[in-house]
């Protein structure tokens, strides 16, 4: 494989649940590329279709919902194309997943070292150097071997936390998706966790897939950031420029509602308005009712990203 | 309520069910006297008489209307009985745990264990017959299940955050109980109320078709014990025990739609299933563990 060939392409991908009431467009075209060693951030608020298109990407979507376009291409093979079996020889060994709440994701009743152990030999068969490689995981991601034997209740959320991401490393994936990995941490064991992510990621050169809610976070440990809004991209560049100069109106209202580290920043203005209805989407584009900026031709076809190779582009009619 | 009127399994179950209760409630009015021998014993259905006569030349049509009324009722007071008994029995013991628990779950495993088709049998047999008796029995027999799996469900929820609150909060057992616990308990109390009415009816009507009932009362049960009594089968006289089994398939199949209605409503999941199993179907894919695709299918 070539060295600058992306870990992980998705071209116009849409995702919809096909549901009673009609198919409801959770991910609506969007199109990302992560070259090696690269960390992409992706952040929206609650119901943007953060989870839904990872889990898209992973092909770990439950019914009813369905990927209905696009293409996703992980280390050059065509995700939407595998049958179970080769998705299950793709995951892990090339993509990896770290979720949301590794509480619920831990079996309560097994060693973590087990649970180490089994991911190694679910993919490389028995294997006589599982242990020893769970006791390097547990030691790299700051846990520690000597908790090989420790059951998930012995460990604090941090180290949950933490253990979770040694799974993800066990195979040396190329790209690790990180899915809010820390929502339910404070935030010293959060800095304390992804200073490691990052150190990790220097030394070994995978990508990573950083989902959040939490903006100012991602801007500090992504290389480039997209913003989504009602499951479209709505911006997408560099994290110093989206936090120096932010354009979309949306990106700007996510950044103006932060509350200021310091007294300088003023008191944060909220967005205006509630997200849409996902089933009765506004015609054009989907923030227009919320925008203070709209013209007419927002609400006449949907804005999207610019095909071209500029690094910063924005979906938006008015400031482009 | 929209939400039940809404979805289509619940609304056919329940106009199966107000039929049937519009025939229970003024049906006899309806069809006269169902003992009166109306005709010649075993009479295929004619304009006379819908339905045929029995092997004693009663109406069947009438006798399967008559029958209605103690079936149901007795059906449905089993299965009122069998939650209440099951829903109290079954959150005390979730909810006081210990010593309490201890001996209720004793209980409700002897009666688990004891085989309930032979006890009821025995029982009914040594009890003066009557509806009475049979619901007596089938209560006893019937009450442990529900209070067991009432009892592991209150037990999870006796650990839930927001029990823990109402008890700091100052709030009495009782309270507790009845205001935070049970609630959350419904769908689990509604769906079981349906199970053992279904099982009540079903047992009762074995019951009596066994002869261990009241068999000069009429009943769907003991309208069977006569038809099969007046050697129903031997003469082909399908016509003296179909309608009153078509109306026990009935009621029971309109119990297990409102069943599985409750189910859709109280998990979304499920009521999406249909739409998107139909979107497959017409995409020609077939569901697996992975997310479908279906590019330029649609």
């Amino acid at each position: 494989m070539m060295d600058d060939e992306p870990v992980l392409e998705v071209e116009r991908l849409s995702v919809a649940y096909l549901t009673g009431r009609g198919a409801v467009p959770a991910v609506d075209e969007v199109s990302l590329t992560i070259a090696p060693g690269e960390i992409v951030g992706l952040a929206g608020e609650s119901g943007c279709g953060k989870s839904t298109l990872i889990r898209s990407i992973l092909r770990v979507l439950p019914a009813p919902g369905a990927i209905i376009g696009g293409d996703v291409r992980i280390a050059g093979q065509d995700v939407l194309a595998m049958s179970e079996r080769e998705l299950q020889r793709l995951r892990w060994r090339e993509v990896s997943w770290v979720s949301q709440s590794a509480m619920s994701s831990l079996n309560p009743v097994m060693t973590i070292g087990a649970q180490i152990e089994d991911v190694i030999e679910a993919h490389e068969g028995r294997n006589a150097k599982a242990t020893t490689r769970a006791g390097e995981l547990l030691d790299l991601v700051g846990v520690g071997a000597r908790r090989l034997s420790a059951y998930p209740h012995e460990l604090s959320g941090g180290q949950r936390q933490r253990v979770g991401i040694a799974l993800a490393l066990a195979l040396s994936p190329r790209l690790i998706i990180m899915d809010e990995p820390t929502t339910a941490l404070d935030v010293v064991v959060q800095k304390a966790i992804l200073q490691r992510v990052v150190a990790l990621q220097q030394e070994r050169g995978f990508s990573v897939l950083f989902i959040t809610h939490d903006l100012s976070l991602m801007l500090q440990l992504c290389a480039r950031v997209g913003i989504l809004y009602a499951g479209r991209l709505v911006e997408m560049g560099p994290a110093s420029q989206i936090a120096r100069a932010p354009q979309h109106p949306y990106t700007r209202g996510l950044l103006g509602s932060r509350l200021a580290h310091d007294s300088s920043g003023g008191s944060p203005r909220p967005i205006p308005g509630t997200p849409p209805d996902l089933l009765h989407l506004p015609p054009g584009c989907a923030f227009a009712p919320r925008c203070d900026r709209a013209v007419d031709d927002c609400r006449r076809s949907v804005p999207r990203l610019p095909t071209t190779a500029a690094e910063h582009r924005v979906a938006c009619p008015v400031v482009s | 309520m929209n939400a039940i009127l809404g979805n289509r399994n619940a609304l056919l179950g329940l106009v199966i069910l107000a039929i049937f209760a519009a025939m229970a409630l003024v049906g006899p009015i309806m069809v006269g006297d169902a003992t009166a021998y109306v005709g010649s014993p075993l009479e295929p259905p004619s304009a006379a008489h819908w339905l045929g006569t029995n092997g004693q030349g009663q109406d069947v049509l009438a006798q399967t209307v008559a029958g209605a009324r103690p079936t149901l009722a007795v059906g449905f007071i089993v299965g009122i009985a069998v939650v209440a008994i099951g829903a109290f029995i079954g959150t005390a013991a979730g909810y006081f745990g210990g010593r309490i628990d201890g001996a209720l779950h004793l209980v409700i495993n002897v009666f688990l264990v004891m085989p309930g088709l032979p006890l009821m049998v025995v029982i009914a047999a040594y009890l003066p017959p009557g509806p009475v008796t049979i619901a007596f029995v089938l209560i006893l027999t019937g009450w442990a299940w529900s209070a067991r799996v009432i009892r592991s469900q209150a037990l999870a929820l006796r650990k839930q955050d927001f029990v823990a609150a109402s008890i700091v909060s100052g709030e009495g057992h009782l309270r507790i109980i009845v205001i935070e616990i049970l609630p959350n308990l419904l769908p689990l109390v509604a769906s079981a109320f349906i199970g053992a009415t279904v099982y009540a009816i079903g047992a009762q009507v074995g019951l009596e078709f066994l002869g261990l009932g009241d068999v000069s009362q009429i009943t769907w049960g003991t309208n069977l014990y006569w038809a099969s009594n007046d050697a129903a089968l031997l003469t082909g006289s399908w016509w003296t025990f179909v309608p009153t089994g078509a109306c026990v398939a009935l009621v029971g199949f309109a119990m297990a739609l409102v069943n599985h209605a409750i189910d859709e409503i109280g998990n979304p999941r499920l009521a999406a299933q249909p739409a998107y199993e139909r979107a497959l179907e017409r995409a020609g894919v077939e569901a697996g563990h992975a997310t479908v695709v279906l590019k330029g299918k649609r």
